[in-house]
């Protein structure tokens, strides 16, 4: 084969070995265009020649210049693919013009086997998958020494300040290119923290210096929650906050001269901090400017600063510039609620004298700004109109940061969200000053399905429950809708059937919440079926002569209010249920045979602004006053009461009821919530010849789910105590009950929302108003767990002791267990 | 048998019995077995083939979110293929026939339109250009529909300063909608109730504005079934601007 020598020496292999090389052979060889004639590729183990070839994105036919961008670009998308090791390229031959090309690559091992030696098994486990060594990866140098770093970090951030990591590779024999990886820790002791020592400080005592440090703590005896380590970027952000703590206490000139970390004898750690104090500045003038739209004395109702007060930084930035809670009181969110997008306040210190300091307000406030377009993103099942209604930022109203807020409320109340996800997103535009505001949300799943199936008395019980929350009724015959079912108009239809040798019952309900799509006025239906026959325990036999067959019916309209402000609700429904026995004694009438009517007028006032999110509720409140109330028919018609017989007496039911809930919301840090809560409920009659009504009473104690619908009673849940134990055997006729319950969230995903509590709570129930004390009270305290999943709704579990004896004995309840499904609370 | 290649197997057998189930209409289990190789096969010629079979099963199943997410992956892996253009067509058909009622959220329309007019301007020679031209429209009459029930809503929930904006909104984004003369329409609607139950301060300027949209519309559709309603409308927002403009002259 004849070989013409140019400028490139043929045989003699030019190596371009990377990108920089390339560049650096550039300047020394003129470069000349050949046409490529062929490449080939040596160092193969797993891959296929042609695979590589494709990888180079050269073509043989094409023009190529030797050396070139073409040739650098290949190796660059070689190594982008992170499969190679190492890539040369050789020129082998030279043809005229046409030139051939021999790539030698080497391909990176797989990681096969990775043990790691040190930690418990499980720990282990974590740390591969934390670090990501999956089996498969390739083992890079990069891979090495992240994952090396990570491992040691990972331990120091825990206190294990000498932590030893050592990572080995091994060739595995048992497949092609492969490698097993070795990691051997060695933590060693934990390193503690024996002493913050302070110089310098005279005006402010060490303890309390101490006590900032959030992450940097002094080892003492009984400290549980937070472990004495030092981590130093911890330690670094402590020292932020002591010039913090300082400034806000007056002493804005107050720094950290020099700090030290000495390593004690015992392995201990001595942390020594020198600080500087610097003077005790108090506030000098305050000025506004630039203010038109609100008046100096409006801003400085806001500000609450006056001169003469310690200078406080924080506090004067909090004031003007925000805290960062969603209702914090300061200028910038006078400014941003009422349309003013584009302003900006800032403090500035002008003047520094003697021990004061003059601050300038300054404000730029800009035009008001209106909203363009509103849209939403992520419904892909609810349907706008759905979404839309809750937008409280429209188009061609001003912007306010309150709206936003309060429309990612109401979007997370609706429950077909992640109420956790709802994010706005802001575009705003200067030149016509508007905003167009985008709401991203995310949908989660809002149908429960309830299948049981068990065996109790002598019988087989099945229970089918399905309750759709975000159903579309006008779908319900439209085929093409059904994605499985007709979703997204954001109505509830519940339907349940339970059925067992001796009983059966079913339900139905429906609710729309804007009827006619017009108002917020929310309609709703349900009614209820049940018969129980007659069931004799010594035979196991079923009398279907006997029994008790109840109906029930109810409609509703709710309202929502815009005053006194706009989280009211009135609602107001009428329910009627027939109570129709045939020879069936039961507790509660006195009479066996013959037809009891139960018609009645229910009406509450209720306001709700806890949220955003309904399952995990961080602020806000509900309350409600209610009502409900049958007819006097006893003063209406002309009948002695006192001599008629019961069946007649309770031909139909006469009572009225109060009632009263409130609850309160506290965060008490950005996670722990604290629920407050009180209740109260009376019973009443109107006529002392009938006196008080068997019906509808109260059942204090236990878990307060309601199982038991035959009285129409309502149970009250008051935990530690057994169900109903409070009450006695008739129910009562008031009650009254108060919760403390703190709650901590461990996940709020939308596929599990599940959080921990522990609560204190008392109450009681009394036999009428003349007995009635609402200190003498049954106290309870326990710990719980909820969770809740879309598709099964609530579950959860408490554990509760009771303080106090119930009714009828001396020893106290002691602890309980109570479990709860699918209800919320 | 199928269970124990899918879970057992060789990965040349179940790329066998893969391509089996495909030629036989099992998609969704040919795709669980493709999905199985395609590891192995990854960076060898046979990958341009299961890409493609596996779009298409995805396609097949109506699983069209997915097959156009691998139609287009195809397209992009393989610019060489010779089944490009058909690839690239199916993936904006395929998030044609993906995207939802207008009530819910429009990514999917989005991406076909825009799939759609990449396909036009890549292969303007192609025979399934009507086809493609046709979807466009289809899918911009959709978005149409969209911005226009959503300002019908504020007018229907009483929100008219929204809805005024709403269709303003409508009509700047999409010029030459068929929806204009019910836009303008309800637009002045809207502006005529704002107008008449405005407050005193506020009703002048108002009136005038709906006035003023009145304007508009009869020039656009001098035709329209609903003018005479919208005049007789003119004649009480008249009446009142007078009523207001006198009580003006009087204080």
């Amino acid at each position: 084969q004849e070989v013409k020598t140019d400028s490139i020496q043929v045989k003699e292999k030019i190596v371009v070995k990377d990108s920089i090389k390339s560049m650096q052979t550039a300047s020394f060889v003129k470069e000349k265009s050949y046409e490529l004639g062929g490449i080939t590729v040596k160092g193969l183990v797993k891959f296929e020649e042609q695979t590589v070839k494709v990888y180079t994105g050269l073509k043989v036919g094409m023009q190529i210049k030797l050396p070139g961008d073409k040739l650098t670009s290949s190796i660059k998308k070689l190594y982008e693919t992170k499969q190679f090791s190492n890539v040369d390229v050789y020129v082998i031959n030279v043809d005229g013009d046409v030139a051939y090309l021999e790539f030698e690559v080497k391909e990176l091992p797989q990681l096969n086997i990775v043990s790691i030696q040190g930690v418990k098994k499980n720990k282990a486990k974590e740390l591969q998958k934390d670090a990501e060594l999956k089996k498969g990866a390739m083992l890079t140098d990069n891979l090495l020494i992240t994952s090396k770093n990570y491992f040691k970090k990972k331990y120091q951030e825990k206190g294990f300040l000498n932590t030893k990591v050592l990572v080995d590779t091994k060739l595995d024999s048992s497949e092609v290119n492969a490698v097993n990886m070795l990691v051997r820790i060695d933590k060693g002791d934990k390193v503690k923290i024996k002493s913050i020592n302070f110089e310098g400080n005279e005006k402010l005592h060490s303890k309390r210096l101490r006590k900032k440090m959030k992450n940097t703590k002094q080892k003492m005896l009984g400290r549980f929650w937070k472990g004495s380590k030092y981590i130093e970027k911890d330690f670094e952000e402590d020292l932020e906050s002591l010039i913090t703590f300082y400034s806000e206490n007056g002493y804005r000139d107050a720094r950290i001269l020099d700090h030290k970390v000495t390593t004690n004898e015992d392995n201990s750690l001595s942390l020594d901090i020198k600080v500087e104090e610097g003077k005790k500045y108090l506030f000098g003038d305050i000025k506004f400017l630039g203010n038109s739209k609100y008046t100096d004395a409006q801003l400085q109702r806001i500000l609450r600063i006056e001169k003469g007060d310690t200078y406080n930084g924080k506090v004067l930035k909090e004031r003007v510039t925000g805290d960062g809670t969603p209702d914090s009181e300061d200028i910038s969110t006078v400014y941003q609620n009422n349309g003013y997008l584009f302003s900006r306040v800032l403090p500035v210190e002008t003047r520094v004298n003697k021990d004061s300091i003059d601050v300038e307000i300054r404000i730029f406030e800009d035009e008001p700004t209106r909203i363009r377009k509103v849209s939403v993103n992520g419904n892909d099942r609810t349907n706008d109109h759905v979404v839309y209604r809750e937008i409280k930022t429209r188009p061609g109203y001003l912007y306010s940061k309150q709206d936003i807020i309060r429309t990612i409320r109401e979007i997370g109340q609706l429950g077909y969200f992640d109420a956790e996800a709802v994010s706005p997103d802001l575009q705003p535009n200067y030149q016509d000053k508007t905003v167009d505001i985008d709401y991203t949300v995310a949908e989660k799943g809002s149908s429960q399905i309830e299948l049981q199936g068990g065996y109790g008395g002598g019988s087989f019980i099945g229970t089918v429950g399905l309750s759709f929350n975000n159903f579309s009724i006008r779908n319900l015959f439209n085929k093409k809708a059904y994605k499985p079912l007709p979703m997204g108009d954001g109505q509830t239809l519940s339907l349940r059937y339970q059925k067992s040798r001796y009983y059966s019952t079913s339900s139905f309900s429906f609710t729309e919440p804007w009827l006619g799509g017009k108002k917020p006025r929310s309609f709703s239906f349900s009614v209820y079926n049940s018969t129980q026959y007659r069931y004799d325990y010594l035979t196991n036999g079923v009398d279907k002569d006997q029994r008790i067959n109840i109906v029930g019916a109810s409609i509703g309209l709710g309202e929502r209010l815009k005053w006194p402000d706009n989280y009211f609700t009135l609602s107001q429904s009428i329910s009627y249920k027939l109570y129709d026995l045939k020879d069936y004694p039961i507790s509660t009438f006195t009479f066996s045979d013959g037809k009891s009517h139960n018609l009645a007028y229910n009406i509450s006032f209720s306001r709700n602004s806890s949220g955003p999110n309904p399952i995990f509720p961080r602020s806000g409140s509900e309350f409600s006053i209610g009502g409900k109330l049958t007819i006097p028919y006893s003063l209406l018609n002309d009948k002695d009461y006192s001599t008629l017989d019961d069946d007649e007496k309770y031909k139909w039911l006469e009572y009225y009821k109060a009632s009263f809930k409130g609850k309160w919301y506290t965060p008490l840090t950005s996670d722990v919530v604290l629920m407050t809560n009180a209740e109260f409920g009376y019973l009443g009659f109107y006529n002392d010849e009938l006196s008080d009504t068997p019906f509808e009473r109260y059942y204090v104690g236990g878990d307060g789910m309601a199982n038991y619908q035959l009285d129409g009673r309502e149970t009250i849940r008051l935990r530690g105590y057994e169900n109903g134990a409070l009450s006695n055997v008739y129910g009562g006729k008031v009650f009254n009950k108060f919760e403390m319950e703190v709650r901590y969230p461990i996940t709020l995903k939308p596929s599990a929302s599940i959080y921990a509590l522990g609560f204190l709570e008392a109450g009681n129930s009394y036999d009428g108003f003349d007995e009635y004390n609402p200190f003498e009270l049954k106290r309870s305290a326990g710990l719980g767990l909820r969770i809740f999943m879309p598709a099964f709704g609530l579950l959860g579990i408490d554990f509760a002791h009771g303080f106090d004896a119930v009714p009828g004995t001396t020893e106290k309840s002691g602890w309980q267990t109570h479990f709860y499904i699918g209800q919320q609370f | 048998e199928y269970q124990k290649v899918l879970n057992k197997g060789a990965v040349g057998d179940q790329y066998k019995m893969a391509t089996e189930m495909y030629e036989n209409q099992k998609f969704n289990k040919a795709i669980q077995l493709f999905e199985k190789v395609t590891p192995s096969y990854r960076g060898k010629p046979q990958m341009e083939r299961i890409q493609y079979m596996i779009a298409q099963a995805h396609y097949n199943t109506k699983q069209y979110s997915l097959a156009a997410y691998y139609f287009d992956k195809f397209a992009k892996n393989y610019p060489k293929s010779s089944k490009l253009e058909e690839a690239a067509y199916l993936s904006a058909h395929s998030y044609y026939l993906a995207s939802p009622v207008f009530s819910l959220d429009q990514k999917d329309t989005n991406e076909a339109i825009n799939a759609l007019q990449n396909f036009i301007y890549k292969y303007p020679d192609s025979k399934r250009l009507t086809d493609a031209n046709k979807y466009i429209k289809e899918l911009n009459h959709k978005l149409e529909k969209k911005s226009f029930e959503i300002a019908k809503q504020y007018y229907l929930t009483e929100d008219y300063i929204a809805s005024i904006v709403a269709f303003d909104n409508l009509l700047a984004d999409h010029l030459g909608t068929s929806y204009k003369e019910e836009a303008l329409y309800t637009k002045f609607l809207a502006s005529y109730k704002l107008g008449m139950k405005s407050i005193y301060r506020k009703k002048e300027e108002r009136i005038k504005n709906a006035l003023k949209f009145q304007e508009r519309f009869k020039k656009n559709f001098s035709e329209s079934k609903y003018l005479k309603e919208t005049e007789k409308l003119v004649k009480e927002l008249n009446k009142e601007l007078n009523a207001v403009v006198a009580l003006k002259t009087e204080i």
